[in-house]
């Protein structure tokens, strides 16, 4: 009989993940039973919606370690390409908080697409680079175009909102390549570079 | 805008219960036969089990010394209620008595304790409900039984099918810790409230308590007991206590629907089987024997119960429809829609969802509409 279910349906066997590897995604933990208890009430309940901040960042862990342990489900590393269902716009607001998650929780290197699939039709949203780290933190310019943008901060996630589906980008010695922008645009990971 | 509809209660029910002899021993009901509550359907022993009192504690003594204040020898019967141990004090005599019927059976003079062995006892098994004997197992010690019954589904639990009294401990919203487990719990089907926690669980096993309805229960303790969340995995699941909660996890009072059904059994003969998440209230008037006389069910062997629970289904949001919150805040509380709104509002956390006005007994909620379940729809 078809019931509501949740944005976590595309992932199989959610019961299955421990609560503390749930858990080890969030920075405020709180009270450990009442963190437990939510986790189980939203299996119970997949169809809920957060009402609040805290309720949504538990989501996001759900999310990140189910992502984590099954990447296929909306990652290609052949491709190097990263496919969001739609519904997960409304669901993990906003878009950049949802897509640094995915990020978290995949590690992409090199450049990667960002796309929204909705019934079949992927739409380009942007891409993500994260230049290969050698060990050694060098010059980190970034190079948009042939435009020097500046110096990048390693250990964070950068936005820049381009548009444009061709951009050649730069960054110091460690990456050079085509990378499109798009409604969310470029992202820059260099968190590996902390 | 659509809801998920669940099925809490099924009234009027025929079903077949189980009756299983707690320990080894006889049935004495027959095919056919005709029962009402009290009829015993057969007899078992108890088995011996143990108790133990610590004298150095109880009397403030060194434990070598507490074998010297005991008043009947080891190795000798003494009923409950008899004089154990005594000794003098200027600040108030010490006098511990016999907790149950026992032999004292030895003395630890290291610790303190001193061991009572239970007698064994031969007691009877009653039928329960009002309903006709459809089966017998004798090698099993079981009595399948054809009754008419209230069907209560909770949301979680484990354990096989039991029955008991029910015993209400307190109001639907009540936490329960170890101190309200009383021994005279034993072979009760109580009833918690909102929370039942973790060490009052393992007393009420220990005591020998049948099964636990509660509206809530910590995932921690539930993990305990069955290993897992998923439903596959748990399926037969049983600690020798059958647990039920009928909400979810965390402190969440038992829902209006099921608490005041509950509240009317109190102190009735019930069934509770957690593998099922099912709670079965027979009825209690004589004449329901009439119905059960008319009705046929399947026999199953009668080791095996069959497992049906209903499954929830889609259906549209509308004014009047009784609903259920089922995410906090006021998670559990039910009420009916009084209002549905047009366009979305944002929640704190940046959702964009419709909300729906439901009037519960003592305020209104705006709720997003996929935070409800309906427990009935209005025509």
């Amino acid at each position: 009989m078809p019931r509501l279910s949740g944005v976590f349906d595309i992932f199989a066997d959610l019961e299955r993940i421990p609560i503390s590897d749930i858990a080890s995604w969030l920075k405020q933990r709180g009270d450990l039973h009442t963190l437990q208890n939510s986790i189980g009430n939203r299996l119970l309940y997949p169809q809920v919606v957060p009402l609040t901040k805290e309720d949504l960042n538990i989501d996001l862990a759900i999310l990140r370690e189910a992502v984590f342990r099954q990447p296929e489900k909306i990652y290609s590393p052949k491709e190097q390409k990263i496919v969001i269902p739609e519904n997960f716009l409304t669901r993990f607001p906003p878009l950049i908080n949802l897509v640094i998650a995915l990020l978290q929780a995949l590690n992409p290197q090199g450049i990667t697409t960002l796309n929204i699939k909705n019934i079949g039709v992927t739409k380009l949203i942007g891409s993500s680079v994260a230049p290969p780290f050698n060990g050694v933190v060098d010059n980190l310019s970034l190079e948009v175009n042939g435009t020097n943008i500046g110096q990048l901060k390693p250990g964070g996630v950068m936005l820049f909102p381009y548009k444009d589906k061709h951009l050649r980008i730069k960054i110091g010695q460690s990456l050079e390549g085509i990378a499109p922008g798009g409604d969310l645009g470029l992202i820059i990971d260099l968190r590996k570079w902390a | 805008m659509n809801a998920n509809f669940r099925v809490r209660i099924l009234e009027n029910q025929f079903v077949h219960i189980r009756r299983v002899l707690p320990g080894s021993g006889k049935l004495k009901a027959v095919v056919n036969q005709e029962v009402m509550p009290d009829d015993i359907i057969g007899s078992y022993t108890l088995d011996a089990g143990y108790s133990s009192v610590n004298l150095r504690r109880e009397l403030g003594v060194a434990a070598p010394e507490g074998i010297k204040y005991l008043q009947v020898p080891l190795g000798r019967f003494i009923y409950k209620g008899e004089l154990l141990a005594y000794k003098k004090s200027i600040f108030g005599d010490k006098v511990i008595t016999a907790p149950t019927d026992g032999l004292i059976e030895e003395y630890n003079p290291k610790t303190g304790d001193l061991r009572l062995k239970f007698l064994s006892k031969e007691l009877p098994m009653t039928s329960g409900v009002f309903g006709i004997v459809d089966g017998i197992d004798q090698r099993n010690g079981e009595v399948l039984v054809r009754t008419i019954a209230t069907k209560v589904y909770g949301v979680i639990g484990s354990g096989r099918e039991r029955g008991g009294i029910l015993h209400l401990i307190g109001n639907s919203s009540n936490l329960v810790s170890g101190i309200e487990i009383k021994e005279d719990m034993h072979r009760q089907i109580i009833v918690t409230g909102a929370l039942i926690y973790g060490e009052a669980l393992r007393k009420a096993a220990v005591i020998g308590v049948s099964g636990i309805i509660s509206g809530g229960l910590n995932l921690s303790d539930y993990l305990s007991i069955v290993a897992t969340l998923d439903p596959h995995d748990k399926l037969g699941t049983d600690v020798g206590i059958s647990l039920m909660a009928t909400e979810g996890f965390g402190l969440i009072p038992i829902g209006e629907d099921i608490f005041n059904l509950i509240k009317s059994f109190n102190g009735k003969f019930v069934f509770v089987n957690g593998n099922l998440n099912l709670l079965l209230l027979p009825a209690a008037t004589s004449s329901s024997i009439l119905a059960v006389r008319k009705a046929t069910l399947p026999i199953l062997p009668l080791s095996k119960s069959p497992i049906i629970k209903p499954e929830l289904r889609i259906v549209d949001l509308n004014l009047g429809d009784l609903v259920r919150i089922i995410w906090p805040p006021f998670m559990g509380a039910q009420g009916k829609i009084i209002a549905i709104d047009k366009s979305t509002s944002m929640l704190e956390s940046g959702i964009s969802t419709y909300l729906v006005a439901v009037q519960t007994q003592k305020k209104m909620i705006k709720v997003p509409f996929p935070n409800l379940e309906v427990l009935s729809s209005h025509p």
